[in-house]
C-alpha cells in the first residue's frame, strides 16, 4: 500500500541557491532581448514592461517576495542606466522618475508575490483534499470486503500507520461499557504484526469515554478514540501519546476520517450479523415446529391404529385365553408410547421458550378434566377430588396445566395399588392456589427428593411393575409449573404412608 | 325398515385405521363407506348418500374443513372429525363449520362408538321431528315447556342463564359444543369477550347439580374446546 500522505517535511523546500540562480537567469535573459529589442525599436515603453515582465516571472518562479524586490531594483537601475536616455549614464536631475518606476516594480512584485502565494496554499489544500478523498474511498473499498469484524480493527490500525506512521491498537468495549480484559496493538517492522496486551484498569478514562464530549480522550499512555454505534459504545482506537502529538492538523483530520468510517463500518457490520442471527433463529424455529408437527401427525396415526386393534382383539377374545393378555399386553404399551410422545413433545414444545398463553380459568375444571382422561385410560381407579367452597379462578395454561396433573396421576397411580388410593385436593393459601396429588404408595426414597423433577429421572424400584417410560413426566411438570410462575415440590406425606407433590399457582388480585 | 344400521363413510388416507374404524362399524352392524381424500368422498357423497361421515382432519390432497365446506352447502350429513391433540384451533374451526364432534388421535374403538351412538341417537330424534318435551340423562331432567330442572325428582333453583345453558346442552345431548357457539348463543355476539363468566356460570351450576363438583360426571370439559353433556 503507498503511503496515504507526504508528511509535511518533504514539502517542495528547493534551496535559496537555486532560487537565486533561477533570478539572475530570468534577468539576463530579459536584458539580452531588451538589447535585442532596443536596436530595432526605440520605443522605451516596450523595454521596461520587459523588465516588469521580468520581475513577475521571478517571483512566479521562485516564490519570494525578497528576490523580487532585488529584480525590481536591479531592474530599474539597469532600465535607466542602459536604455532611458541619457543612455549609459544616471540622469540625476529626475530622481522621482527612477523611484516611481522602481515602486510600481515592487509594488507588481509585491502583489505577484502575494498572489503566487495563494495560489500554492490553495492548490496545496486542493491537493490535501483530494489525496484525503482518494485515500477514504480506498478504504471504504477495503472496508467493504471485510469478512468480520476483526478484518475491519486491522484494516483500520494498518490505515492509521500508513496514513500519518503510528502504530495503533484497539481494544473492544461490552454493552455494559466495560472494556475487555486484552487490548491488541501494531508492533511496526518489516512486517507490521498485532501483539496482544493485557488491558489496564483507568476508571477515569473509562468515565471520559461514557461520557461521550469528546472525539479524543488522554490516558496515562495512549489517547484513546471510542467507536460508536447504532447500541453504543463499541470499542477504542488507541493511538500513543507522543506520536499523536507530532501530527499536524492535516494528518489528525485524516486520522478522525479513518476512524469515523471505521467506526460506521463496525456498526453496518454488527448490524447486518444481527439481522441474519435473526433469520437463521426464525427458520430454525419454523424447522422445529415442522417437524414437531409431522412427529405428531406421524406417530399418533400408527399408534391409534395399533391400540384400537389391540382393543378389538381384546373384544374378541375371552379372557382365560393367554392371547387375550398378549392383545392386552400390545394395548398398554401403545398407551405407554402415546403418553411419552405427549411427554417429549411437550418438553419440545416448552423449551422452544415459546411465552405460555394464560387465561383466567376455573382450576376446579381443569382438575375434573385431568381426572376424567385418566380414568379412561384407568377406569378400575377411582380418583378422590376436593375442592374447596369458593371457585377459584387462576389465570393459567388450561391444556398445559391438564397436562401437568394428568401426569402427576398418571405417576400417583403407579405407585398405588389401592383404587381409591389417588387424590388431587385444591385450597387456597393467601393469594395461590394449591394443587396437591396424593398417592398410598411407599413413599419417595428421601435421597431422590431433590433429583425428582429432573429430566429422564426414574427411581429403579423393583418392588413395583417398571414404569417403561423416559421420565420425563414429572420433569415436564415442573417446566409447567415454572412457565406460569409457580412452585412444586413432592414429599411424604405424614398422614398416611405414600406421597404428595404440591405445586402452586398465583392468582391475580381479588376478580 | 332397514335391515342393517346407518351407512357410514369413512374419509381417511390412512389404510390401517381405514381398516380399524371400519371393521369396529361393521361389527357394530353398520355399513360402510370409505374415501381416501376429498374428491374421492364429495363423489361417494353424492352417488352413495351416506347417513353419517367420519371425517379425517389431516387429509393429503386438500383441506378436511373444506370438504365440510363443500358438504354442508347440499347436506346435514352429521360429520364427526378426526384430528391430533393440540390441534384445537382445526378442531374448533371443523365444528364450527359445521362438524357435529370430534375424536383424538389416538382413540379407542369405545369412544369412537360411544360418538357414533350420540350421533345416532340425534339423527333418529330428528326423524320422529321431535326431542320430546322432556330428556333425562341418569337422573338429572329437563321440562322444556315447563322450563324446569329436576335432580332425582327434586326441583332445582337455577337462574335463568343457567337454564339456558342447560337447554343449550341437553338440545345437544351427547355432542360437544364449543365454547364460541356457548357464548354466541348466551351472551349474544357483543363486544368483549365473556369466556369469563360462561366459566364461572359452568363452575356455579356443577355445584348445584354435581355430586362432586370437581369431578363432573354430566357436564363434562374438553379442554380448548368446549364442554358435552354426557348421556351415557
Amino acid at each position: 500500500m503507498e503511503k496515504y500522505w507526504k508528511s509535511p517535511e518533504e514539502k517542495e523546500d528547493n534551496s535559496l541557491f537555486y532560487h537565486i540562480a533561477i533570478m539572475c537567469g530570468i534577468f539576463g535573459g530579459t536584458s539580452m532581448v531588451a538589447y535585442a529589442v532596443s536596436l530595432k525599436l526605440i520605443s522605451s515603453e516596450a523595454t521596461i514592461m520587459l523588465y516588469l515582465l521580468c520581475v513577475f516571472l521571478v517571483v512566479w518562479r521562485t516564490g519570494r517576495f525578497s528576490l523580487g524586490v532585488i529584480t525590481s531594483i536591479g531592474s530599474t537601475m539597469v532600465y535607466y542606466y542602459f536604455f532611458a536616455s541619457p543612455k549609459f549614464s544616471y540622469d540625476m536631475t529626475t530622481p522621482p522618475r527612477y523611484l516611481l518606476t522602481m515602486g510600481i516594480m515592487i509594488s507588481v512584485a509585491l502583489v505577484t508575490s502575494g498572489l503566487i502565494s495563494q495560489v500554492r496554499q490553495e492548490a496545496l489544500i486542493a491537493r490535501e483534499k483530494e489525496t484525503l478523498t482518494e485515500q477514504l474511498l480506498r478504504l471504504n473499498n477495503d472496508l467493504a470486503g471485510a469478512k468480520s469484524a476483526e478484518a475491519i480493527i486491522g484494516i483500520a490500525l494498518s490505515a492509521i500507520n500508513e496514513g500519518v506512521g503510528c502504530a495503533a491498537g484497539y481494544v473492544a468495549y461490552d454493552s455494559g461499557g466495560k472494556p475487555g480484559s486484552r487490548y491488541v496493538f501494531q508492533t511496526v517492522g518489516y512486517h507490521t504484526a498485532l501483539t496482544w496486551y493485557p488491558m489496564e484498569e483507568d476508571e477515569n478514562v473509562r468515565n471520559r469515554i461514557q461520557n461521550g464530549k469528546t472525539i479524543f480522550v488522554r490516558g496515562k499512555q495512549y489517547y484513546e478514540w471510542p467507536l460508536r454505534g447504532h447500541a453504543g459504545l463499541m470499542g477504542a482506537i488507541r493511538i500513543r501519546l507522543e506520536e499523536q502529538e507530532k501530527l499536524d492538523r492535516t494528518q489528525l483530520h485524516l486520522v478522525r476520517s479513518i476512524i469515523d468510517n471505521i467506526g460506521m463500518a463496525l456498526d453496518r457490520f454488527r448490524t447486518a450479523e444481527l439481522r441474519i442471527q435473526a433469520r437463521e433463529e426464525a427458520t430454525q424455529e419454523r424447522f422445529r415446529s415442522t417437524l414437531l408437527r409431522s412427529i405428531s401427525h406421524d406417530i399418533r396415526t400408527p399408534l391409534t391404529s395399533i391400540s384400537g386393534n389391540a382393543e378389538m382383539l381384546m373384544k374378541a377374545t375371552k379372557s382365560e385365553d393367554y392371547r387375550y393378555r398378549m392383545a392386552k399386553n400390545i394395548y398398554d404399551d401403545a398407551q405407554n408410547l402415546s403418553g411419552m410422545v405427549e411427554n417429549v413433545l411437550g418438553i419440545t414444545r416448552l423449551e422452544s421458550g415459546v411465552e405460555i398463553k394464560k387465561e383466567v380459568e376455573v382450576a376446579e375444571e381443569v382438575i375434573g378434566a385431568a381426572v376424567q382422561l385418566t380414568e379412561v385410560h384407568h377406569p378400575e381407579y377411582d380418583i378422590q377430588v376436593s375442592v374447596p367452597e369458593e371457585i377459584l379462578m387462576v389465570p393459567m395454561d388450561a391444556s398445559l396445566i391438564q397436562q401437568a396433573i394428568t401426569n402427576l396421576l398418571e405417576n400417583a397411580i403407579h405407585h398405588t395399588k389401592k383404587k381409591d388410593g389417588v387424590a388431587v385436593i385444591l385450597e387456597r393459601k393467601g393469594n395461590d392456589a394449591v394443587f396437591t396429588v396424593r398417592d398410598r404408595g411407599m413413599g419417595i426414597n428421601p435421597e431422590h427428593l431433590d433429583r425428582l423433577f429432573e429430566p429422564f429421572y426414574q427411581s429403579n424400584r423393583s418392588d413395583q411393575v417398571v414404569y417403561r417410560g423416559f421420565g420425563l413426566g414429572l420433569s415436564i411438570c415442573n417446566s409447567i409449573v415454572n412457565a406460569h410462575g409457580g412452585r412444586i415440590l413432592a414429599r411424604n406425606r405424614k398422614d398416611a404412608s405414600g406421597a404428595e407433590i404440591i405445586f402452586t399457582l398465583p392468582m391475580e388480585g381479588e376478580q | 325398515m332397514k335391515q342393517t344400521k346407518e351407512l357410514i363413510m369413512i374419509v381417511e388416507d390412512d389404510r390401517q385405521i381405514q381398516d380399524f374404524i371400519a371393521y369396529s362399524l361393521m361389527t357394530a352392524g353398520f355399513g360402510v363407506l370409505t374415501a381416501g381424500g376429498v374428491e374421492e368422498a364429495m363423489r361417494k357423497m353424492r352417488s352413495k348418500k351416506p347417513d353419517i361421515m367420519v371425517l379425517d382432519l389431516g387429509l393429503p390432497d386438500g383441506d378436511g374443513l373444506d370438504l365440510i365446506r363443500r358438504v354442508r352447502k347440499f347436506s346435514d350429513i352429521p360429520i364427526i372429525v378426526v384430528s391430533a391433540r393440540d390441534k384445537e384451533e382445526d378442531k374448533i374451526e371443523a365444528l364450527d363449520r359445521g362438524a357435529e364432534d370430534y375424536i383424538t388421535k389416538p382413540f379407542s374403538e369405545s369412544e369412537l362408538m360411544a360418538r357414533i351412538r350420540v350421533l345416532r341417537r340425534h339423527l333418529i330424534r330428528e326423524e320422529r321431528n321431535r326431542m320430546g318435551a322432556e330428556v333425562s340423562v341418569r337422573g338429572l331432567k329437563i321440562n322444556f315447556d315447563a322450563k324446569e330442572v329436576t335432580l332425582d325428582g327434586n326441583l332445582l333453583h337455577v337462574t335463568p342463564l343457567e337454564y339456558q345453558l342447560l337447554e343449550l346442552l341437553f338440545h345437544n345431548i351427547g355432542k360437544v359444543i364449543t365454547t364460541r357457539t356457548l357464548l354466541d348463543e348466551l351472551y349474544g355476539v357483543s363486544y368483549g369477550d365473556n369466556t369469563q363468566s360462561l366459566r364461572a356460570l359452568m363452575a356455579g351450576l356443577r355445584r348445584k347439580i354435581e355430586k362432586v363438583p370437581g369431578k363432573p360426571q354430566y357436564i363434562v370439559t374438553e379442554i380448548g374446546v368446549g364442554y358435552r353433556l354426557k348421556d351415557e
